[in-house]
């Protein structure tokens, strides 16, 4: 069972009695074994020669603990009782020592006392030199001797104790469980209770299984079972229902300190937290095997074999890194490596005690104070993490819809021919179309003038002040894109410059405008002017989401979803979201780079609420006041700045998404995509939107129109007809510059080429068709995750502090388990999920399977359910836990077996009171040897309130809704900063870190909500009405015996039917209620049934 | 609801419960030291804590740290460098319009802005060198209240009301008062909450003008009906008790709910005013015309009440006028309009904290009690855009008073601009281990072991800071 060659002192921790070694006396023995290794781990820290000598005391050589400190010696060989070093570690008096270590087991007291009356025998007699009490205290030391820690050595395969001599029900049983528990017993000469009866048992088992209480119908049916497993048929039967995944479902939630909102100021929406906690419920509904149910929590979204559900079209194991993203989130940090610190930290809290109960999280800022654990191990996972990013991850079946994808992409092309053909042919007849352009040009002068002539004006009801703020923000910008609009078709980039300006012109001007014109050409270069300053070429970046291909090049087109239009134009070369389906969506983010300081510029364009913004290490929040981010909303390309000098320093991505697509801050239901063409940084002024196109410039250098002294609107009309024609063939043969693309979209906004559908009747059946599969389409799944970024070691912070970054610590696992690096390429999450269930790692089922154990006996064989380190407690049956740890891993990570096996066992059904033996010897009944009444968590509480009352709506799954909606409570929401008002004060879990076991509190504003508060209120009346509406209860006696069979799943003993008639007669009398009334008075009814509710039996598990 | 003409339907009355609450005191606190749960630091001074936080950020330069260079440099950039703050809109200096002078025996300099509590200076210990570590609300509130920037972790007032033990059964041992639009501060309810220690002494909020003044007081049948419920549930608990070997822990919820019960007069009885004289309203100022302040003096009122009732730790909670940036959550938070938004602020709290602090020593009970009033943060000496300040963690002021603490000092400085702390700079850690000490309370034995640690309120900091104790 130990495999370290290291000094076992961990078994000291669990075995009373230390062998006699040969060669050496008793004494040097325990020293060796025992005083030696406690002290240099324990007590060195701060009671060395060359440490602090915290009270004078120096523990590290034998002269310093004869000396002692200020309680006097340490260690007076021979008298325990004289030695100040005992009361330490027995917490006498004030001097609990370790200071905020865990206290010394009574092994270790009693080797100390045993080893000080045989004379204290200490070798090391004089003081240790700086360099030897280094190396007895050194982190490699240390760690080995650590290493030795009970719940890191290697499963044991304990086996079942042999059946027992003794007789009774529980000492019968050749239950494995039962055996193991009843050996103990038996050491201990404790006798366990006795079966507790049916009624109990159908209760504390539904309950516990399902956390509702029994109906009449179930309880019908497992007493009218008269087989002899009728228990395992209950079990079976409870194991089987939908209940039972919501119940253990909400276990694990506690777990990963499930919420749906982010917490701090604003306390946004973790958007779709609940697919996570929906994920939960179908794992365990369906009994995934619970190493891949961790698998899918770290890296569900990256297995090669992922689980797929058919039916949903869904990835169904991308969904389990939700749990990533239940973290908190500050407020527009002014320090954001101190926000990425705290939100990492927090998940390596989570990870390491929900899947492996160690601390790792306390090892932030320098090694682990007890544990194996070194501030290594932390930065080790630190990378993992940091290296992907905080994101709402699209969760579709690989493949979905790739048919009509195809159908789409094959309608598309047949499009892009009509249009081409309709082109070409209207290239051959411009003049009239000139006309129509320029009557739109005029009509959009007339509409400006007017917008301008009339101002939104205040209105006079004060209260209208916003609304008036919205309209003037509506005017100006309706007006400035009037204006920008005929501004932007007569700069000299624009294509048709020429021919507005020539029309503006009066007759007699226009030979001096065209030979400025001309002019203006000559000083006009054609290309791109954006300068990336460093930043990450677009094509280097990742996309993710199904609304994402690949850059394009000049020409790529989306079809309109809807209207007239059959395109709005043609695109740049970019990377452009949804050029096939419109409710498709996804993120593109560029590398890491370091901030400089100068404003960085993105070409883009988009609509719904799409975002482009700059991430500083990786905080998923913007509300553009430091963190700055522009919401696109517009179908042309623009420039937008994200100005960046305050984070100076820091590091950084570059971001698009759309609206849905967001992590934090999500605009969901409105169609959107966006366009990226070019990345610009620099101080300079914007580049132009796009390479200037004149008309000029596109002629070929021997067009006669070059050379003209003046033109007419023919001359324009041939010239524009020559160049329109070789743009759209070089579009046609799919290599359109950018020039060409240019002049094309000047053409369709000008009306010179057609775009809506009237005009190109050809691609009216191809455009609906394409529009009919498009909207069959559904969008994406969506869910909380995280998409893998730029891969980086983190550098180690000196004492936590993350301005003082040191060397990089490689990314992987816990050294202790598994020290090998994780490969270079991707963040190692898939790794480190695979650490996490590897076959030697003994962490991960020990504590999954205590979990169960503590879930089912209210207490876990290792009490402190997250922590199996030195901080947390010792296991009651070591051997047990192993036994079931590693049943748990052959037979195949079975949850559902695992409670199969508990729930079977005779110990789970034992009765409450214990024996007189057990009374005596086990009062706090470690050995199991009796049932231990416990109280119910607040959902179970609520969820029964509902089902006795026959309130509860058994809707499963789905988004969250609230207490009204009688749902169960795991379906009602947990956002952070927010209380529910009934299962508040039944002392909810923690959203902050893993809580496996929860607190039991017992306070007035529990009885206050009972007693008073909505929920318990409503339940009484429909319980009471639904009692009085039931035919077959003939009196009052028979409508309290279904009152206690519905609410406590038992009949009233005779004399709580009694107590209970007498109530009814009492009230109804004091109330002035004529007896021949009171049989069925709804409040009177009402108030008894508000009393049942209120027992501390319905309540309570017995 | 007054239960003084006319005993309660349980026949208990006003007289009866501050008899429960005061007498329950010595045992509990003596119950929790004996649990091994404390370590007394030093005889205790204080038995409770008075908390006027000032959610938002009260600026520390126009209040209680003189800065005369402020004007000299009006105008001007900030000589040194500046680090990030939350708007990133920094202007120039910006002096304090509102002149500051010594005031009282000792001296001590409070501008303007506080006139009347500048009359108590000489109960104050004014620490100016005070410092925080987060530039935003929520981080700084939770911070402030719990020693870490996010949810989770126990309030201050739930340590105390831990560490001390309830000192009055029929009252939660910390009490978050509001009154008007009052709401928590940004951070929400976790600024109040219990977080790992047992749930008994989460903050409860208690809305003292609302009707009920805390969630399900309200008895929802005629007491009558309910005492016979009670009685009814009382026998069948036992019998269950009996029959499932769990007599103490039913016992237990038998007075729990007797305790729930005779919450059900106490809270109305503490909220109901009528008892108290005119001269004492008009003090404290709950007949002012500003509604805000009239709501703000009846927290302070309140908390005399609760105080005399044994409540270990009482939070009050400031209304907003929503000027220049400063709303329900944040009051105090004047990124614009610090003129206006400030000098409404002020005269909200300045009489009712006066006239709490003169109440309070003339019925005795400022010897043991420790009054405490700060911030998350302070305010930049320089402007946000031209009429605001920005937050600034790095150097504010936070005083104190009461049991334990020496008034008339001044403890620490900011720079000769009210930027940083330079003199004897001192942490939130340090506040919290200084009101711990004068609760009788050693701040690293004050611990509770959870997720595998010992959690302390001071973290791994802390420092009593003995240079303004008595």
């Amino acid at each position: 069972m130990i495999r370290s060659q290291v000094l076992p002192y961990w078994l000291a921790f669990c075995v009373s009695v230390i062998g006699q070694a040969a060669g050496g006396s008793e004494a040097d023995e325990l020293f060796e074994r025992t005083i030696r290794p406690y002290l240099v781990e324990r007590c060195y820290s701060c009671h060395a020669t060359h440490g602090t000598r915290e009270n004078g005391l120096a523990v590290d050589w034998a002269g310093g603990l004869a000396e002692g400190g200020y309680y006097g010696p340490a260690v007076v060989p021979g008298e325990p009782e004289q030695s100040a070093i005992m009361l330490a570690l027995r917490h006498a008096e004030d001097l609990p020592m370790p200071k905020g270590g865990p206290k010394p087991s009574a092994a270790i007291v009693n080797a100390f006392e045993r080893w000080i009356r045989l004379g204290a025998p200490d070798p090391r007699q004089e003081p240790p030199t700086r360099e030897q009490l280094a190396a007895a205290t050194s982190w490699e030391t240390t760690f080995q001797r650590r290493l030795s820690w009970w719940s890191l050595q290697p499963l044991a395969d304990p086996a079942v104790p042999a059946a027992p001599k003794q007789s009774g029900w529980l000492a019968s049983s050749d239950h494995p469980v039962d055996r193991f528990l009843f050996n103990r017993m038996a050491e201990a000469g404790v006798t366990p209770a006795g079966e507790a009866d049916p009624d109990t048992l159908l209760r504390r088992a539904t309950l516990v299984l399902t956390g509702l209480p029994p109906t009449l119908e179930q309880r019908r049916t497992f007493l009218e079972d008269q087989q002899p497993d009728r228990w395992a048929h209950l079990i079976d039967r409870l194991i089987d229902s939908p209940a039972f995944a919501e119940r253990w479902a909400r276990h694990w939630l506690d777990c990963v300190r499930y919420c749906e909102t982010h917490g701090s100021e604003g306390n946004p929406a973790i958007p779709h937290a609940w697919q996570f906690r929906d994920w939960c419920i179908r794992a365990i509904d369906s009994d995934l095997p619970i190493d891949q149910f961790f698998r899918e929590q770290v890296a569900g979204d990256l297995l090669p074999n992922p689980r797929i559900d058919r039916e949903r079209q869904i990835n169904e194991s991308a969904l389990g890194i939700g749990q990533l993203r239940m973290v908190p989130h500050g407020f527009n940090p002014t320090d954001p490596l101190d926000e990425l610190v705290t939100f990492t930290d927090n998940q390596i809290d989570v990870l390491s005690k929900a899947f492996l109960g160690m601390t790792v999280s306390c090892a932030r800022c320098h090694n682990h104070k007890f544990d194996a654990i070194s501030q290594a191990d932390f930065y080790a996972l630190f990378g993992v993490l940091e290296s992907c990013r905080p994101a709402v991850i699209q969760a579709d079946a690989p493949g979905r819809d790739a048919s009509k994808r195809e159908q789409l992409a094959e309608l598309k092309q047949q499009i892009k021919a009509e249009l081409a053909a309709g082109w070409r042919a209207a290239t051959d007849d411009l003049y009239p179309r000139f006309d129509r352009a320029l009557a739109t040009d005029q009509a959009e002068a007339d509409e400006l003038e007017q917008l301008e002539a009339s101002p939104p004006e205040a209105a006079d009801d004060p209260a209208d002040k916003k609304k008036l703020a919205e309209r003037k923000k509506k005017w100006e910008a309706d007006r400035n894109r009037l204006r920008d609009r005929r501004r932007a078709r007569r700069e000299p980039g624009h294509p048709l410059a020429v021919f507005y300006r020539l029309a503006d012109a009066a007759a007699p001007d226009q030979q001096a405008v065209w030979r400025s014109l001309q002019q203006e050409a000559a000083a006009t270069g054609n290309t791109i002017q954006a300068d990336r300053g460093g930043l990450p070429p677009p094509k280097t970046w990742y996309a993710s989401g199904n609304g994402l291909a690949g850059a394009t090049a000049d020409g790529a087109f989306r079809v309109e979803p809807e209207g007239e239009r059959v395109l709005t134009g043609l695109l740049p070369a970019g990377i452009h979201s949804n050029l096939l389906v419109s409710s498709a969506g996804g993120v593109l983010h560029s590398p890491q780079f370091a901030i400089d300081g100068r404003p960085i510029r993105m070409l883009v364009a988009g609509t719904g609420g799409a975002r482009g913004r700059i991430v500083i290490w990786n905080y998923p929040r913007a509300l553009g006041l430091n963190y700055f981010r522009t919401s696109l909303n517009d179908d042309q390309f623009q420039w937008i700045t994200l100005q960046n000098s305050y984070f100076t320093g820091e590091e950084a991505h570059l971001e698009l998404a759309t609206g849905a697509d967001i992590p934090v801050e999500t605009v969901a239901g409105k169609r959107s995509w966006f366009s990226l063409a070019a990345v610009d940084r620099g101080d300079g002024p914007l580049p132009p939107p796009l390479p200037p196109a004149g008309l000029f410039t596109l002629l070929p250098a021997d067009d006669p129109l070059l050379s003209a002294a003046t033109v007419d609107r023919a001359d324009l009309a041939a010239g524009y007809a020559g160049v329109a024609q070789r743009a759209v063939e070089a579009w046609q043969r799919g290599q359109a510059t950018a020039t060409d693309v240019r002049l094309i979209n000047a053409l369709l906004e000008a009306d010179l080429l057609p775009a809506r559908m009237d005009e190109l009747p050809p691609v009216v059946p191809l455009v609906s068709q394409y529009r009919t599969i498009d909207r069959s389409i559904a969008p994406p799944v969506r869910a909380p995750g995280v998409h893998e970024g730029t891969v980086d070691d983190q550098p180690l912070f000196v004492r936590g502090d993350h301005r003082q970054p040191t060397d990089r610590v490689p990314r992987r696992f816990l050294e202790a388990i598994d020290p090998a690096p994780f490969p270079a390429g991707s963040s190692g999450r898939l790794q480190l999920a695979e650490a996490i269930v590897a076959a030697d790692n003994p962490l991960t089922p020990r504590v999954f399977v205590n979990r169960v154990w503590h879930h089912l006996f209210g207490r876990g064989i290792v009490a402190s359910v997250d922590t199996f380190g030195a901080m947390g407690e010792q296991p009651s049956h070591p051997d047990l836990l192993d036994f079931l740890a590693a049943r748990f891993r052959v037979e195949g990570w079975s949850l559902k077996k695992l409670v199969r096996q508990l729930a079977t066992s005779r110990a789970f059904r034992l009765a409450a009171p214990p024996t007189a033996s057990a009374a005596e010897a086990d009062p706090t009944n470690r050995l199991v040897s009796h049932w231990q009444l416990r109280r119910l968590e607040g959902e179970a509480i609520r969820d029964s309130l509902l089902t006795v009352s026959g309130l509860l709506d058994r809707k499963q799954y789905g988004p969250s809704a609230g207490d009204r909606a009688n749902r169960r409570s795991i379906y009602v929401p947990v956002l952070r900063n927010v209380e529910e008002p009934f299962l508040s004060v039944f002392d909810p879990p923690s959203t902050q870190s893993t809580q496996g076991r929860r607190d039991i509190s017992q306070v007035p504003a529990q009885a206050l909500v009972l007693l008073n508060g909505d929920l318990a209120r409503r339940c009484s009346e429909a319980l009471a009405r639904s009692l009085l509406a039931e035919a077959e209860l003939p009196d009052a006696k028979a409508r309290v015996r279904r009152l206690f069979l519905r609410s406590l799943g038992r009949p009233p003993t005779a004399d709580e039917l009694a107590a209970s008639i007498a109530w009814l007669d009492g009230e109804a009398s004091r109330r002035g209620i004529d007896p021949s009334a009171a049989a069925a008075a709804v409040p009177l009814w009402q108030d008894l049934a508000h009393a049942v509710l209120n027992l501390e039996e319905f309540i309570h598990v017995n | 609801m007054s239960t003084e003409s006319q005993p309660g339907p349980a026949g208990f009355s006003r007289r009866d419960l501050l008899g429960r609450c005061s007498t329950g005191f010595g045992g509990v606190a003596l119950a929790a030291l004996l649990a091994g749960r404390v370590q007394a630091a030093a005889a205790p001074r204080a038995q409770r804590v008075i908390f006027l936080f000032m959610s938002g950020g009260v600026s520390h330069v126009d209040s209680f740290d003189p800065k005369p260079e402020l004007a000299r440099r009006a105008g001007q950039p900030m000589p040194v460098p500046v680090e990030r703050t939350q708007f990133n809109q920094n202007g120039t200096i910006m002096p304090t319009i509102w002149p500051f002078k010594p005031r009282g025996q000792c001296g001590t300099e409070v501008s303007e802005l506080f006139p009347k509590i500048a009359t108590q200076v000489d109960k104050l210990a004014v620490i100016r060198s005070m410092t925080a570590k987060f530039s935003e609300h929520a981080q700084g509130n939770l911070f402030m209240h719990t020693g870490f920037p996010f949810l989770g972790h126990p309030s201050a007032g739930a340590w105390i009301s831990y560490g001390l033990g309830r000192a009055c059964e029929e009252l939660p041992g910390y009490v978050v008062l509001q009154s008007g639009d009052a709401g928590p501060p940004h951070g929400g309810l976790p600024c109040f909450g219990n977080g790992y220690l047992p749930s008994d002494h989460q903050g409860s909020v208690l809305k003292i003008d609302a009707n009920p003044p805390l969630r399900d007081i309200r008895p929802a049948d005629p007491l009558a009906i309910q005492r016979a419920k009670l009685d009814f549930l009382a026998s069948f608990n036992r019998r269950f008790g009996a029959r499932s070997a769990a007599e103490e822990a039913i016992e237990a919820a038998i007075r729990s709910h007797e305790t729930a019960f005779r919450m059900q007069a106490a809270v109305p009885e503490l909220t109901d005013l009528s008892g108290e004289t005119a001269a004492t309203k008009t003090a404290y100022g709950l007949d002012a015309a500003d509604k805000q302040q009239a709501a703000y003096a009846r927290q302070c009122l309140l908390a005399r009440r609760l105080a005399e009732r044994g409540v270990r730790f009482i939070e009050l909670s400031c209304l907003a006028y929503n000027i220049g940036g400063g709303n329900r959550a944040n009051p105090w938070d004047q990124h614009g309009a610090i003129k206006q938004g400030h000098a409404k602020m002020a005269a909200q709290v300045d009489q009712p904290i006066a006239a709490l602090l003169a109440d309070l020593e003339a019925r005795g009970l400022l010897d043991d009690t420790l009054v405490v009033w700060a911030g998350e943060f302070g305010r930049t000496p320089f402007a946000q855009g031209t009429a605001g300040r920005d937050h600034n963690p790095y150097g504010f002021s936070v005083w104190m008073a009461g049991g334990g603490v020496r008034g008339g000092t001044v403890f620490g400085a900011t720079d000769e601009l009210g930027y940083r702390a330079v003199e004897q700079p001192v942490t939130l850690y340090d506040l919290w281990a200084t009101v711990l000490h004068c609760l009788g309370l050693d701040h690293e034995a004050l611990t509770f072991r959870h997720g595998g640690r010992d959690m302390r309120l001071t973290d791994v900091h802390g420092h009593v800071m003995h240079d303004i104790l008595a």
